[in-house]
């Protein structure tokens, strides 16, 4: 598989502090990949070390193929588009001037395809407001905007949701899911309000300070989340005794509800029961939600 | 005299400024001709940029990026459709499925029950072109998951000729059925390379399968001490341009017949991902198909 961006043992120590203690992440190639972490986990700082804003204290990154130490990464960072933190934008212009600047700083020779780009992010009517009366959902796009004035292959967007209402979240979500299916952005969004991720993300990586602790497709996340299995019978006791013959885990959660994991053999279970004088009632496959998920390989690390 | 001098001071200045001016439309010219040749060469979606403020080259740039965005364009938008396709594919295949299904249950069902001579004669018929709708489902499903793939296949060392020997004597009852007697040829060396067991079966079965369906009659199967698979066979029906067609999806020679005319497209795809090549050559009234691995 092509990567657009991978990371290998990456650290930033603040003196005593870790930043960044020894990353590894891998971004496919056309892929949303969600970046989920605590706040302090260190999602902006690598953000700001791909970006060239801050250097590295030690391992390597690699974006489109060259090595972040490399001098041809000024090349390669022009493929790709950033917003930060909050949108850096004047304050006193125009998004058209703000964009106008943008594509002067990167020696774009015309401005060109400027109000498409405005029309895209939904701000093609703003006519000669300043950005500072702005409210925050049109600095978000705005800043999107100046991200996308370079035509980049690779977009990092850093909590872009934040503090947005619900139709500005959602207008964001469909913006990202056009731009990764018409024009084949890859994606890198960094956010800590997972059931908004797990709309758009075809891929996970969990970072826990300054460790990414596990990357995963969007699939295999669903898979990892469907291994609970809830029975509903006519008796837990009976059905606790087969369970234990089959050597399968489970929880009690009443006299006729249990929470199976592992994915047993429906008939093979259904006859053990039977001669047990047992009924199973129903089986549903339950969905253990992205949060619970989250919090079983990041919040784990809470009780040491 | 003092004006001859002033002059020559102008006409020099004149130069040199000249000189310079040409120096920097060289440097903007060369910058355009390498961002250009980028563009063309790496996938993106990047513009030419330009650091020469020169009005001229400027709009030289800017003609050559309206050009880069059309091309841009067309090339997303042939992206986009290729991965719709793909997925309208799998979700009728899907679909097909379904029904099917069912309709092979009951069959089985009616097989059961007593019935007219007639009846039992229509059956038969349902039955077998049943049983072709499910061959062109399962193949249409193949073929998306196989183009589709975005994981590489994985591959390790395997033997050629033993792969071939086993794909052979699997498809040995179908070929006699068809009273077509392969001529068999494999190297004593039996080359070893990188390669997918399941996807090489798969590749050597579709091959073996066109040829029943389509053979004039013989098979010779070869392995040469080079890793070099030959597959040939007498084919009416059968001419030069139509054999370059032979790996093109949904391509078949008989239109009517039991085929989809995918098999050879999902061997051609299964071949290149195992980095091998493929290619069919129409030849003195023969078909030769030939599979080719490097070391």
């Amino acid at each position: 598989m092509e990567y657009v961006l991978t990371t290998n043992a990456l650290c930033k120590h603040y003196k005593n502090f870790k930043a960044l203690n020894g990353l590894s992440m891998h971004v496919p190639k056309g892929a949303i990949y969600g970046f989920v972490g605590k706040n302090g986990a260190g999602k902006t700082t690598l953000i700001r070390l791909i970006c060239g804003l801050q250097p590295a204290t030690g391992g390597e990154f690699t974006l489109y193929g060259v090595k972040g130490t490399d001098r041809e990464i000024g090349k390669a960072r022009r493929r790709m588009g950033a917003v930060v933190e909050t949108p850096s934008l004047y304050l006193d212009m125009t998004a058209r001037d703000n964009l106008r600047q943008q594509y002067r700083i990167l020696e774009l020779p015309s401005c060109e395809g400027m109000e498409e780009l405005l029309n895209l992010v939904g701000l093609g009517d703003v006519g000669r407001k300043k950005v500072r009366h702005f409210s925050l959902g049109m600095r978000q796009r705005l800043g999107i905007a100046v991200a996308l004035a370079g035509d980049p292959d690779f977009l990092v967007l850093d909590e872009p949701v934040n503090g947005l209402d619900p139709q500005g979240i959602i207008e964001i979500r469909e913006l990202i899911l056009k731009l990764n299916r018409e024009r084949q952005i890859t994606v890198l969004v960094s956010s800590h309000i997972l059931g908004e991720l797990s709309k758009i993300a075809t891929c996970y990586g969990f970072i826990d300070r300054g460790v990414l602790v596990k990357e995963i497709s969007a699939g295999e996340l669903l898979r990892e989340c469907r291994k609970c299995l809830c029975l509903e019978v006519s008796d837990t006791r009976a059905l606790a005794r087969v369970l234990d013959g089959m050597g399968m885990e489970y929880t009690v959660l009443s006299d006729n509800r249990a929470d199976i994991y592992g994915e047993p053999e429906i008939t093979a279970l259904v006859m053990a029961l039977n001669e047990q004088g047992c009924r199973m009632i129903s089986a549903k496959e339950r969905e253990e939600s992205l949060e619970s998920y989250y919090m079983s390989i990041v919040g784990g690390g809470e009780n040491e | 005299m003092a004006g001859l001098a002033l002059f020559s001071l102008i006409l020099m200045a004149v130069i040199g400024f000249l000189a310079g001016k040409i120096l920097l439309l060289h440097r903007a010219a060369d910058e355009i001709g390498s961002r250009l040749k980028e563009r063309l060469t790496v996938d993106t979606n990047t513009l030419i940029t330009l650091s020469s403020r020169d009005k001229h080259m400027r709009r030289l740039a800017e003609e050559m990026n309206s050009q880069l965005r059309i091309l841009r364009k067309e090339k997303q938008r042939f992206r986009q459709g290729d991965l719709e396709m793909k997925e309208r594919i799998t979700n009728v295949s899907h679909d097909l499925r379904t029904p099917l299904t069912a309709i092979c249950g009951y069959l089985d069902l009616l097989k059961e029950e007593e019935k007219p001579e007639n009846a039992q004669r229509y059956i038969r018929v349902i039955a077998e072109r049943v049983e072709v709708l499910k061959q062109l489902t399962e193949e249409l499903f193949r073929y998306t998951v196989v183009s589709s793939a975005g994981e590489a296949l994985p591959l390790e060392e395997i033997n050629l000729g033993s792969v071939l020997e086993e794909s052979i004597s699997a498809y040995y009852a179908a070929l006699t059925g068809c009273r077509i007697i392969p001529e068999i040829s494999i190297s004593e060396r039996k080359p070893v390379r990188k390669l997918n067991r399941n996807a090489l079966l798969r590749v050597f079965g579709n091959v073996i399968g066109n040829a029943i369906k389509y053979s004039g009659g013989d098979l010779k199967i070869e392995l040469t001490d080079s890793g070099e698979v030959i597959f040939s066979n007498k084919a009416p029906g059968l001419d030069e341009v139509q054999t370059s067609q032979l790996f093109n999806r949904f391509y078949t020679v008989e239109t009517a017949g039991h085929s989809t005319g995918i098999g050879l497209s999902i061997a051609r795809l299964l071949v290149e991902q195992m980095n091998g090549e493929i290619t069919a050559v129409y030849r003195e009234g023969r078909l030769w198909v030939r599979i080719y691995f490097p070391k």
